[in-house]
């Protein structure tokens, strides 16, 4: 089943990644007289606004929402790894600390945190990313402090220290190869987590600057033709749906 | 539970004060217009709400009115306070939050049980969660609107006139949090149910229900109750999508518009509500674990 | 200090949802895209405000719907001096609770507007009156309206406005009542101890959810029905709500228009030209269109029409005076003429590398970015790269630090062409450009004064030849048309190019 679902992923970002070759249309050229057309040979997804090639449109926006949602779930799971380590392994005053300050970050509303970085960072991937991150991490930092916390107790950790091992090395070759499955399977679930937020964030008006289109923007170009011209909304959203689905299924079974 | 208090007051004042400076930090006024207003007429609007004053003076008076429990004007709706838009605003999310949070609770309860008890379903209702959570609140919203308001009329598909109006927003809400209680629910169903006593005490004759309620219950609950705070306090606060798809006069919709609008008393105000029922709804959890299980160390 | 009318109702109401009253025949539902921020007239700024205003409030004129001046409260005046001074004779009228109207409520509103301590937005909107703009400036402490009688309002102009007349029909310069401000500060207006002047009294307001209209019965042309307006943000739940039959209009956004047009609703649009425009500003001091040769350029590479079936409606344009406005003139303006655009281009010389399209991110703002940027590129061989900005971002940076080239729109407040030509005067707030002419702000000042119909027409013409033949320092695109969906069971239902509802003409026959 793990394999499955991993080949269909891989296929799919696959042809993301090499969509120039697949979609034989460019996904920016205008056609104003083929706007919103349905799906069609020639366009098997239909048209948009602009008449633009939905199908391409589709499988240039996947590798801008891979994209985007991975390097988030890398950042959240860096800097959440980090500073659930050091509270972890530290403890005392430090975690204390810490824990105030998660607890805090916390309690801010994401909106505000997203809207006010859109407004900073402009509607570039970078602002999105960091939105998509900085809301996540503390989950993450929570998760790995646990995990710390219940490893620092282990007889292996205090067998090293014995033998005069450094903080530094403990954490390398004891902690961080016994967290590592925690962190595998946070990943994969951070990143279609990134990907709902993103096109929630999307919907919201807060995504990239046109013409580069997420699946979310694409979904939220489409919204309000949801009667007229529901093949904007439909495959995007499949789109999103599937991929979202295997990637849950996939961090489930690991 | 007395520090426990403290350190949320602390925390929530952070919060405040991070919120309150960074609004007027960011660029953008809550009095520039598409039609520019003559630098005058801005002085004058400005000199009225105090804006015009250094901004750790309007801090300092902020918090002196904030002690009084006024969290002043607001910017963008020029006849209300801020207080007043909670008053209207908040009932109207709370009411719609609290029925989709029980809502949650029961069937995710429900479904996790099931589906921990390795029953036939089982799988099923595994994959109904997965594909619960694998599209995001409004793709549901869109979905529920086109099957039971467009296609089968039952429901009408916004506002809020009369109890049928109630349905739709509030089992859109439910869809993602049931489906995440039922998962927690249904891992740790799974595990208790993995350790045995199960089975060692139904061979003594004891009902499934006793042992259910004695054992089951509690240990699950535990876990659930733990992650279902912070779900409370946003379903409460109101959710912008759902808002604004159903157009119901909620908490959510004014954040946000009072974000984009740069209404820095409304936005200061509301992150000080949800704030300030995010820690006490952690300190509730938390008394209310204690309560449930005494040994169970956090 | 101030607390809200019946909070404790406003609470119970929506608490307990209990039916809010069954429909009525004859009554109509409507949609309002978002919640008026205020209904004092001194603070109201925006549109959805003034749709109400204007139904429950009523100034010294108005409009009907091909935009002519009416007599409001006013039943006529005189014009003075050359229009230096006009004298308003108010009808018998009396306020919703029996006061008669007289022209101190009109010098008291007025005041109150200008009043710097009243903090109002669209105070400048009466800075034509003598000494108006000192007073909001705190300096002076009268203006130039004096009550000659109750029923005679004499006002004085810091220079002759032929138009002034068409301006007293806005929203800011309604009348009001001194007893209710005292004690009801800015919710002087609000149920249940408003005040109407206009044919519809405010029955109710439940904030962020709907607005209820009866009719006003000491309004001098008593109407009897009722209308209930709700808050509908999102369209497609505005689109269902008018499919149930729940509600008996809407307006549509312009790129849903073609679909509707092939739909069954076709024969429920209704359009009409709107006193709305959008434009590609320049600023004139920024490379590279600190040449003109540039900006025409840039101005003939595009195919207004083709920008417009993109959008789903409007009206292209070369000129900058609206349709249905004094002064419009269709044959102003450079056409599309992509050859000699690259022609200037080469007479330019320098090259010329990626600019970028500065504007606001809205749904059809985004269509019209994508469509100008495709149309550059191949019509010009120049790339344009687009920045979408956040509402509020975009205003500061185009105050601050204007981009060299950016989309805004523009909405007149009284249907006088001054309202669009001033925009570019160098005194102006609102012109970005950075572009001046001596000549062009002599044109629409002496514009403003001219009595003569055919000697006015031609001042703005040659005001427009300088601002889009020969300068340029903006782009003229397209003028808005207004779409609305209606149910036909609603006769008389004509906004107007100012886009006012009249709910007093409208009636809902079945």
């Amino acid at each position: 089943m793990r394999f499955i679902l991993i080949a269909f992923l891989s296929l799919l970002a696959l042809s993301c990644i090499f969509a120039p070759y697949i979609a034989k249309k460019s996904p920016y050229e205008q056609n104003i007289s083929e706007i919103l057309s349905p799906p069609s040979p020639q366009h098997p997804f239909g048209t948009d606004q602009l008449g633009r090639d939905l199908f391409s449109r589709v499988l240039y926006g996947g590798r801008i929402t891979f994209l985007i949602s991975t390097l988030s779930a890398i950042l959240s799971l860096f800097l959440g790894t980090a500073v659930g380590i050091l509270s972890g392994y530290k403890g005392g005053l430090v975690d204390i600390i810490i824990m105030r300050i998660l607890d805090g970050i916390y309690s801010f509303p994401d909106l505000l945190i997203i809207i006010i970085l859109t407004v900073f960072l402009g509607r570039k991937p970078i602002g999105i990313v960091l939105s998509l991150s900085l809301t996540t991490w503390v989950v993450v930092a929570r998760i790995v402090r646990g995990e710390v916390m219940r490893l620092k107790s282990l007889e292996m950790i205090e067998s090293g220290i014995a033998l005069g091992a450094g903080p530094l090395r403990i954490i390398f070759l004891y902690i961080i190869p016994n967290v590592k499955n925690v962190l595998i399977t946070l990943f994969i679930i951070r990143i279609p987590g990134a990907i709902l937020s993103e096109s929630v964030l999307s919907f919201l008006g807060l995504g990239l600057s046109p013409p580069s289109a997420s699946w979310g923007i694409l979904v939220n170009e489409g919204w309000s033709l949801l009667f007229f011209a529901p093949h904007l909304v439909i495959f995007p959203s499949l789109f999103i749906f599937i991929t979202v689905f295997s990637l849950y299924l996939l961090g489930k079974s690991l | 539970m007395l520090k426990k208090i403290l350190a949320g007051i602390i925390t929530l004042w952070i919060v405040l004060t991070l919120t309150f400076f960074i609004l007027r930090w960011i660029p953008g006024g809550p009095f520039d217009a598409e039609k520019a207003l003559p630098p005058e007429v801005k002085q004058n609007i400005e000199a009225l709400y105090g804006l015009n004053l250094p901004v750790h003076i309007q801090y300092i008076n902020y918090l002196k009115s904030l002690l009084r429990g006024d969290l002043g004007p607001s910017l963008k709706f020029r006849d209300l306070r801020v207080n007043d838009i909670i008053s209207q605003a908040f009932p109207v999310s709370a009411k719609i939050g609290m029925i989709a949070f029980f809502l949650s609770l029961f069937l995710g309860i429900a479904l996790g049980l099931v589906e921990g008890m390795g029953k036939r379903i089982s799988k099923s209702i595994s994959s109904l969660f997965s594909v619960l959570i694998s599209f995001p609140s409004f793709g549901w919203a869109s979905i529920l609107l086109f099957l039971l308001s467009y296609k089968i009329g039952i429901f009408p598909p916004a506002l809020l006139e009369n109890f049928s109006h109630y349905f739709l927003p509030v089992l859109t809400l439910s869809i993602i949090p049931t489906a995440h209680i039922g998962m927690l629910v249904g891992a740790r169903t799974r595990e208790e149910m993995e350790k045995g006593y199960f089975t060692f005490h139904r061979s003594l004759g004891f009902s499934e229900k006793k042992i259910y309620g004695k054992f089951l219950l509690k240990n699950v609950l535990s876990p659930v109750i733990s992650s279902i705070g912070p779900m409370f306090a946003y379903l409460i606060t109101g959710s912008f999508i759902v808002e604004k798809i159903f157009a119901i006069p909620g908490l959510g919709k004014f954040f946000v518009s009072s974000v984009i609008d740069r209404d820095y008393t409304t936005v200061v105000g509301l992150t000080i509500l949800f704030c300030a029922i995010l820690i006490a709804v952690n300190i509730i959890t938390e008394w209310l674990l204690r309560a449930i299980d005494p040994r169970e160390k956090k | 200090m101030r607390h809200a009318p019946k909070k404790f109702t406003f609470i119970l109401m929506i608490l307990f949802l209990s039916c809010s009253g069954k429909r009525e025949k004859g009554e109509i539902y409507g949609i309002i895209g978002s919640e008026p921020p205020s209904l004092d007239p001194a603070l109201a700024t925006d549109s959805v405000s003034y749709l109400i205003l204007n139904n429950i409030m009523e100034g010294l004129t108005k409009f009907d719907e091909n935009m002519n001046l009416l007599p409001g409260l006013a039943e006529r005046w005189e014009i003075v001096d050359g229009g230096k001074k006009f004298i308003f004779h108010l009808r018998d009228a009396k306020w919703s609770d029996g006061k008669e109207i007289t022209a101190d409520d009109f010098l008291y509103g007025w005041k109150r507007l200008l009043n710097p301590q009243t903090g109002a937005e669209y105070a400048y909107f009466l800075y034509t009156i003598k000494g108006a703009m000192d007073f909001n400036m705190g300096r002076g402490s009268e203006i130039g309206v004096h009550v000659i009688d109750k029923k005679t309002l004499l006002v004085e102009l810091e220079e002759p406005i032929v138009f002034f007349p068409a301006m007293v029909a806005f929203m800011s310069t309604y009348p009001q009542r001194e007893d209710l401000v005292e004690k009801y500060g800015e919710r002087w207006l609000y149920p249940p101890h408003g005040a109407y002047s206009g044919p519809f009294v405010l029955k109710r307001w439940k904030r962020d959810y709907s607005v209820e209209l009866e009719g006003n019965p000491f309004y001098y042309k008593v109407v009897s029905k009722k209308v209930k307006l709700f808050v509908v943000s999102d369209v497609s739940s505005a689109i269902s709500l008018y499919k149930k039959k729940f509600i008996d209009y809407m307006g549509i956004p312009s790129f849903l228009i073609s679909h509707l047009r092939k739909g069954v609703f076709k024969d429920e649009i209704f359009s009409f030209p709107a006193f709305r425009g959008s434009y590609v500003g320049f600023n004139t001091k920024k490379e590279p269109f600190d040449s003109p040769l540039v900006r025409k350029a840039f101005a003939m590479a595009i195919d207004k029409e083709e920008l417009v079936k993109v959008i789903g409606s409007g009206i292209p344009t070369n000129s900058w005076i609206p349709p249905g406005m004094f002064g419009h003139n269709p044959s102003i303006g450079l056409k599309f003429d992509p050859a000699k655009a690259k022609e200037l281009l080469k007479e330019y010389g320098k090259e010329i590398k990626e600019v970028s399209l500065y504007y606001n991110y809205t749904p059809e703002n985004n269509l019209i970015a994508q469509n100008l940027q495709e149309q550059w590129m191949r019509n010009l061989g120049i790339k344009v790269k687009l920045e979408a900005m956040e509402w509020k971002a975009f205003l500061q940076t185009i105050k601050l630090s204007p981009p060299p080239l950016y989309r805004l729109g523009w909405a007149a407040d009284y249907p006088d062409p001054d309202n669009f030509m001033t925009l570019f005067t160098s005194t102006s707030g609102n012109n970005h450009t950075e572009w001046k002419s001596e000549r062009f702000d002599e044109l629409v000042r002496l514009a403003r004064a001219e009595k003569n119909p055919s000697k006015r027409k031609s001042l703005y013409d040659e005001a427009q030849k300088i601002l889009v033949e020969e300068e340029l320092p903006i782009i003229s695109l397209f003028f808005n048309t207004n779409n609305y969906l209606v149910n036909p069971c609603l006769k008389n239902f004509n906004p107007g190019a100012l886009d006012i509802i009249s709910f007093a003409f409208i009636n809902k026959e079945c």
